[in-house]
C-alpha cells in the first residue's frame, strides 16, 4: 500500500526555519506549511514565542552611552576637521 | 475610496455590506490578535468596522492578510471567529486558505464559542475512534472495536486506547489505536487544531494518500458550517 | 554629536573582536579619524553606518596583524553544537505517528524573569560565548538594530550566510538561557 506523504514539516525542521521565518525568507508556499504547523503544534508556537522572547532580551543589551572624555576627545577632532585643520 | 475589482465566482464571497470587497473569515487569538504575530487587529467598534490593515504591495503574498473560506476552516482554528472584509484587485487563493493585502475585521461570528469549538475537537476524535472500530471490525479484532465503540467520553476514549496504542509499534492497527488516543488527548484540552489534524492525519495514513487527509478536512469543514449555520461554499451567510 | 555616540560603544566592541580589548579604545578612535578625514569622499551609495564600520573593521584587521592577535574571518565556521535544539529533544524517526516531533512541550517561560537583570545578565554572557561572526551578526541585528543589508554590507556577507549566522547565535542564546526561563535555579 503507497503512502503519500504527508506535507507537514516536523519540529526538527521548523526550529531550523524559525529564523527564516522572522525574517520573511521563507516562500509563500513554505510560509503556509509553517504556519499550519503552528497551528497544530503548541510546543512549536511555544518555541517561535520564545525566540522573540530572546531577541526581545537582546534588545536590552544595547547601551548608548559615551564615557565622558572620548566623547569631548572626538568632538574637539570634528570641530577641527571642520575647522580645516585636518588633512 | 475608489472600488475595487471582487474577486467573482461561484465560490466567491458575497458582496460586503460595505460595498467594496468581499467577507471572509479569520480565526485569531483572544483579544482579536494574529496567532503567528502576535498583531492587534483593530477591532469594529458599534457598527463601525475595524481600521483597514494593510500589508506591503510588493511583498504580496509572503507577507499579505489571509483568510479563509468556509472550507479552509478547519485548518485554522483558534480561540475567535471573525467575519474579514477584503479589499483588493487580487485575491490569492491558495489549497488551505486565501490571501489579499489589505483586510478589516467587520464583525465577530458569535456562534464559534469555546463550546462550540470543543464539541468540534470531540466530534474529529470521535470520527477517528469511528474509522478505528471499522477497521478494527476488518481486521477482526473485534473485541477491541467493542471497547472503542463502547466509549461514551472522550476521557474514556483516551483511557481505552491508549493501553492498546502500546501493543505493538508494528503492528498498524495498534498504531491506528494511537492516533485514536492522541486525539482524544487533545480533544480532551481543547486543543481542537491538533485534534482535528490527528483525525486528518490517521485518515491519510489509513487511506494511503493525502486524498484521505482532504476529505477528512472537508467533512471536518462541513461540521462547522452545519454548526455555524453557514452555507457550505460561501463565507457567511447571516444568521 | 548624536551620530558619535551612537555608534561609538558598538564600534569598540566591534573592535574587540580583532584587538585586545585594551586596545579596541584606541581602534575605534582611529577609525573615528578615518571618518572624519574620509567624510567628503562618502558617495552615499551605501548607508553611512555600514561605510562608518567598513572603517573600523580595516583598522581593526590592520591593528590585528600587527599585535598578532590576528583573528579568522570565516563566515561559516561550524562547531559540533549546530543544532538549533538538541535531537534528543524529539522524538526519533522511527516512532510511528509522530518522528522528529517535540517528545515534550517546551515549558512555558516565566514573565517575571523575562525582565529580571538576571536574564539580561545570561543573555549577554551567552553572546560572548558564541563564535566570534555569529556574535557579531546578532550583536549588529538584534542589540544594535541594524538591518539585514546594513549588517551583510558592514561585514561583507551574502544574505544567506548572514540569516545562518544569525539562526546559529539566536539558537545557542535561547538554549542557554531556557532552563533558567522555565523555571530553573539561576546558576
Amino acid at each position: 500500500m503507497s503512502n503519500e506523504a504527508s506535507m507537514d514539516i516536523t519540529c526538527q525542521e521548523l526550529v531550523e526555519l524559525v529564523t527564516d521565518y522572522l525574517e520573511g525568507a521563507l516562500s509563500h508556499e513554505d510560509r503556509t506549511r509553517f504556519e499550519q504547523h503552528l497551528v497544530m503544534c503548541g510546543g512549536c508556537k511555544e518555541y517561535l514565542r520564545e525566540m522573540r522572547k530572546t531577541i526581545a532580551i537582546s534588545r536590552k543589551l544595547s547601551d548608548e552611552d559615551l564615557p565622558a572624555n572620548v566623547r569631548d576627545d572626538l568632538l574637539a577632532l570634528f570641530r577641527k576637521w571642520k575647522a580645516g585643520s585636518l588633512r | 475610496m475608489s472600488a475595487m475589482i471582487c474577486w467573482r465566482s461561484s465560490e466567491s464571497g458575497k458582496q460586503a455590506r460595505y460595498g467594496e470587497g468581499m467577507i471572509a473569515l479569520k480565526f485569531l487569538a483572544r483579544g482579536a490578535v494574529g496567532p503567528f504575530t502576535g498583531f492587534v487587529w483593530p477591532s469594529p467598534a458599534g457598527s463601525t468596522a475595524g481600521a483597514w490593515v494593510e500589508s506591503p504591495p510588493e511583498r504580496f503574498p509572503e507577507r499579505g492578510i489571509h483568510a479563509c473560506l468556509v472550507e479552509h476552516l478547519p485548518y485554522w482554528t483558534d480561540d475567535e471567529l471573525w467575519e474579514v472584509e477584503l479589499s483588493d484587485e487580487k485575491i490569492l487563493r491558495s489549497a488551505m486558505q486565501i490571501v489579499a493585502s489589505r483586510g478589516r475585521l467587520v464583525e465577530r461570528v458569535a456562534a464559534w464559542t469555546p463550546r462550540l469549538a470543543q464539541e468540534f475537537g470531540q466530534a474529529c476524535a470521535l470520527k477517528a475512534r469511528d474509522r478505528a472500530v471499522e477497521l478494527m471490525k476488518q481486521g477482526t479484532r473485534l473485541a477491541e472495536a467493542e471497547q472503542l465503540f463502547a466509549c461514551r467520553s472522550i476521557a474514556e476514549l483516551e483511557k481505552v486506547a491508549r493501553p492498546m496504542s502500546a501493543q505493538s509499534k508494528t503492528d498498524s492497527l495498534s498504531n491506528i489505536a494511537g492516533y485514536v488516543a492522541d486525539a482524544a488527548t487533545f480533544a480532551r484540552i481543547s486543543d481542537v487544531a491538533t485534534a482535528s489534524y490527528i483525525a486528518a492525519e490517521l485518515a491519510r495514513v489509513t487511506s494511503g494518500s493525502m486524498q484521505g487527509f482532504l476529505l477528512e478536512r472537508s467533512w471536518q469543514g462541513r461540521w462547522i458550517a452545519d454548526r455555524l449555520r453557514l452555507a457550505h461554499g460561501s463565507p457567511h451567510v447571516s444568521v | 554629536m548624536s551620530l558619535v555616540e551612537r555608534h561609538h560603544r558598538a564600534m569598540v566592541r566591534l573592535a574587540g573582536a580583532y584587538v585586545p580589548s585594551a586596545v579596541a579604545e584606541e581602534v575605534a578612535q582611529e577609525a573615528w579619524i578615518g571618518v572624519v578625514k574620509g567624510l567628503h569622499k562618502f558617495e552615499g551609495r551605501s548607508s553611512l553606518k555600514a561605510w562608518i564600520f567598513r572603517i573600523l573593521i580595516n583598522c581593526a584587521q590592520f591593528r590585528g596583524l600587527r599585535e598578532a592577535r590576528a583573528v579568522p574571518f570565516s563566515a561559516l565556521e561550524c562547531d559540533a553544537q549546530d543544532r538549533a535544539v538538541p535531537e534528543e529533544r524529539f522524538l526519533d524517526a522511527e516512532h510511528p505517528r509522530w518522528p522528529r516531533h517535540w517528545a515534550k512541550y517546551p515549558e512555558p517561560w516565566s514573565d517575571q524573569r523575562l525582565i529580571s537583570n538576571e536574564t539580561l545578565a545570561m543573555v549577554a554572557n551567552a553572546m560572548e560565548a558564541l563564535p566570534l561572526t555569529q556574535r557579531e551578526v546578532m550583536r549588529l541585528r538584534d542589540v544594535e538594530g541594524w538591518t539585514s543589508a546594513e549588517v551583510c554590507e558592514a561585514l561583507e556577507i551574502s544574505e544567506a550566510n548572514q540569516r545562518v549566522l544569525l539562526h546559529r547565535a539566536r539558537s545557542k542564546v535561547r538554549r542557554a538561557i531556557e532552563p533558567y526561563m522555565s523555571g530553573g535555579e539561576a546558576p
